[in-house]
């Protein structure tokens, strides 16, 4: 459990905000979206690194640990959570 | 409901040697489940990444890759 309480101190400090109907955690400013099973599946260090990590584009990125979904998911996702 | 009841049975089976050995005022009870339809999917879909199908492959999904579409439990 350690590693959840975690993973949830370091969304809340870099102000991630969690967005129920599509189960996704994203920051407005950053433009980042992490969806609630890579989290839950993955470390904080994995979680982090991302976070952390500078984006090469000004655009949104969805994060994730393994095989993504299509982009047409990705694209909705993106287009629902509200900015 | 034919998945819940061969369950059912399995359990019942095995609890046989339990149950001879059983005070009079002792008993055991096995409720069995399976899961709403409307439930199944909903849970299928909280497991897909933004809670979304790709209508595009409708083969990816099964509610058999639920683990409780169906339950048992002994009281």
């Amino acid at each position: 459990m350690p590693d959840l309480k975690r993973k949830q101190d370091i969304l809340e400090k870099a102000k991630y905000r969690y967005y129920y109907p599509r189960l996704v955690y994203f920051n407005p400013e950053d433009k980042k979206i992490f969806c609630l099973q890579d989290i839950e599946n993955n470390n904080a260090d994995w979680l982090e690194k991302l976070i952390n990590k500078k984006k090469e584009t000004d655009d949104w990125e969805i994060y994730f640990a393994n095989t993504p979904p299509s982009e047409k998911i990705q694209n909705q996702i993106i287009s629902e959570i509200p900015k | 409901m034919r998945v819940k009841e061969q369950l059912e049975a399995e359990v019942r089976f095995r609890l046989v040697p339990i149950l001879r050995s059983l005070d009079p005022h002792e008993r055991f009870e096995i409720q069995s489940r399976v899961k709403e339809c409307e439930s199944a999917i909903n849970a299928l879909r909280m497991r897909q990444r933004g809670s979304l199908f790709e209508d595009d492959h409708p083969e990816k999904y099964s509610i058999t890759q639920l683990r409780d579409l169906a339950g048992i439990r002994v009281l």
